[in-house]
């Protein structure tokens, strides 16, 4: 065979291999959708391969990295069929992003994203993958969000993936110049060190820098070859992606502002069970303590560490308790807070403004009313949820997953001492059962009308 | 360890005169019922107009929130969209003159949507267009 008849061969394994995948349940009315997309896709790659002259071999090359790009996509899709992921926790996921992940596309100004969920390997897989927009032969965009293997049930933690939802809709290009505009007007140009490269790596390099960001810069310049010449004059050229820390950064704020103080408790939790030191300076993310103090500033600012009307006693201690943990978790020095709490109260507007135009994405503090009630059945080791038992009949409420989220968060700091897999498990199952609930009210609204 | 390494480059320029190539035949016969795939290059070509729109260009791939970083990947030397993007101004000011930027995207964009649904296209329309598609090929080549 020559290179085209190879791909003209491939391109049929393809097809097979798309049809093979339809045997699993990939959820409710998924299949259809990925399918006609990858159909299309394929169809479009295979028409192109069979134009192409067997003596261009720029262009085979180029086809044959769409085809092998498609390949990975539909490998990815069949390992989602596994389920190895907490459903109920996704099926939420899903449902705050939608709106905000909708774009407009040739013949639909709503197009909503298709996502498919899998599990990866190590603590760190935590990701969403928008397709880029460059070159993606398609209509969907396919979301692929990865959660951690091990994880499995760890709800709480899972919160992290607000900042997912970040990268998901910087892809979508009206977005994107909107959260480009607040980042740069609010907050990098408004002082600091993120005002361009130079002043960034001058902050990094500058002499109240933490001795483990010196000692680490040293590291990579003399452990590694490539970099025996990195100072911070070339730090952006041959080392780091400053637009890519800058976007980390704008990321961070999503998360916080869709998920709430969940995001900062599984942010702190999970970037020091990586990174212990808490620094970290990364090619691609900017140092961790950097980041955690930026987000706990930002708890302060909009007000998360309080409820209002929560009167003395057992949940506004466990309340305390939960934040004054995550405090201790700042990193001390003025290097790790270069930003003002007016550049940051800014920034934080605007982001909200735009998070607020697509519900329900945004997070909003519970009521103390619902609160109190999570917080006893939690602490009673009861699914924290909107069902109550009245002398009549049960009584059943809406309940944000979020709030469910935040509650078990605090009850990390009952005394009681739940152990922290089970607290995650009972909010799993409150989650599972809420959406139960929430349609059953659905579905009476509906009749009532 | 793999069997072959191969390095891949930016598949964008080669993709996008593709694309404008294949929508500019499509002009010549846009009543022409094709396939569902052959929207594909238009679809792209939209969503590239709207990139252009909004100076919206950033879209590399961005490991997980918590991904330990591989100190051996290098940012880039050049963005894969520079050359492109004076495609888009060069053709823009070719075909639709001193239009603002977001009038002669608002008709282009109509233009593939017309391509999209085999409609017929009213001839000056069609004729700024394929001028346009013709510049942003001579600019990529």
């Amino acid at each position: 065979m020559n290179p085209k008849q190879f791909l003209e061969q491939e391109c049929k394994n393809v097809k097979e291999f798309l049809k093979d995948t339809l045997r699993y349940k990939y959820g409710s009315n998924v299949s259809k959708k990925y399918f006609s997309e990858c159909n299309n896709r394929l169809k479009y790659i295979s028409d192109e391969i069979d134009n192409t002259d067997p003596k261009d071999l720029v262009g085979l090359h180029k086809n044959g990295s769409l085809l092998n790009e498609l390949t990975g996509l539909i490998s990815r899709i069949e390992r989602s069929s596994l389920g190895n992921y907490s459903w109920p926790f996704v099926e939420q996921l899903k449902k705050i992003s939608e709106n905000i992940c909708t774009e407009q596309t040739l013949l639909n100004p709503n197009t909503p994203p298709i996502f498919h969920i899998f599990s990866g390997e190590g603590l760190s897989s935590y990701a969403i993958y928008p397709e880029q927009n460059r070159v993606r032969v398609s209509k969907n965009r396919i979301l692929t969000i990865v959660f951690p293997r091990t994880l499995k049930h760890f709800v709480l933690l899972h919160s992290i993936l607000g900042h997912e939802i970040g990268h998901a809709i910087w892809r979508s290009q009206s977005h994107q110049h909107k959260l480009s505009q607040i980042m740069e007007s609010q907050l990098f140009r408004s002082g600091g060190p993120f005002l361009d490269r130079k002043t960034t790596a001058e902050w990094l390099y500058s002499d109240d820098a933490p001795n483990e960001v010196k000692a680490q810069l040293n590291i990579f310049k003399n452990k590694f070859r490539q970099f025996k010449t990195l100072t911070k004059d070339n730090f952006f050229d041959i080392f780091a992606d400053w637009d890519a820390w800058k976007e980390e950064i704008l990321c961070d704020f999503i998360g916080l502002l869709t998920f709430g103080p969940s995001f900062v408790a599984a942010h702190c939790q999970l970037l020091y069970a990586i990174v212990p030191s808490g620094i970290n300076v990364g090619p691609k993310h900017p140092p961790v303590g950097f980041r955690v103090n930026l987000m706990l500033a930002a708890s302060r600012i909009l007000g998360y560490e309080t409820i209002d009307g929560l009167p003395k006693g057992e949940i506004l201690d466990t309340l305390n308790k939960f934040w004054g943990e995550l405090k201790g978790k700042k990193q001390t020095g003025t290097w790790f807070n270069p930003f003002s709490d007016e550049q940051i109260k800014n920034v934080l507007v605007e982001l909200q403004n735009l998070i607020d135009s697509y519900p329900p994405a945004s997070f909003e503090l519970p009521q103390k009313e619902l609160l109190e009630k999570l917080f006893l059945q939690l602490v009673s080791k009861v699914p924290p949820l909107g069902f109550e038992m009245s002398s009549d009949d049960p009584v059943l409420n809406e309940v944000d997953f979020r709030h469910i989220l935040y509650i078990g968060w605090i009850a990390t700091h009952h005394h009681s001492q739940i152990p922290f897999d089970i607290i995650n498990r009972l909010c799993e199952h409150a989650i599972m059962q809420q959406i139960g609930i929430n349609t059953y009210i659905s579905q009476t609204k509906k009749t009532a009308k | 360890m793999s069997i072959i390494s191969v390095y891949e480059t930016d598949n964008s320029d080669f993709m996008y005169k593709k694309f404008a190539s294949l929508a500019s035949s499509y002009l010549d016969e846009p009543e022409t019922k094709r396939s569902d795939s052959a929207n594909v290059p238009l679809e792209n070509l939209f969503q590239l107009l709207e990139m252009y729109r909004y100076d919206a260009f950033s879209d590399e791939s961005r490991s997980g929130v918590l991904a330990l970083d591989d100190v051996n990947t290098r940012p880039s030397d050049d963005e894969w969209y520079t050359k492109i993007k004076t495609a888009l101004e060069q053709a823009v000011v070719i075909a639709y003159g001193n239009v603002s930027k977001e009038k002669a995207v608002d008709e282009l964009e109509e233009t593939l949507r017309l391509i999209a649904r085999n409609t017929n296209i009213q001839s000056a329309m069609q004729k700024k267009a394929k001028k346009f598609f013709e510049k942003f090929l001579e600019e990529l080549s």
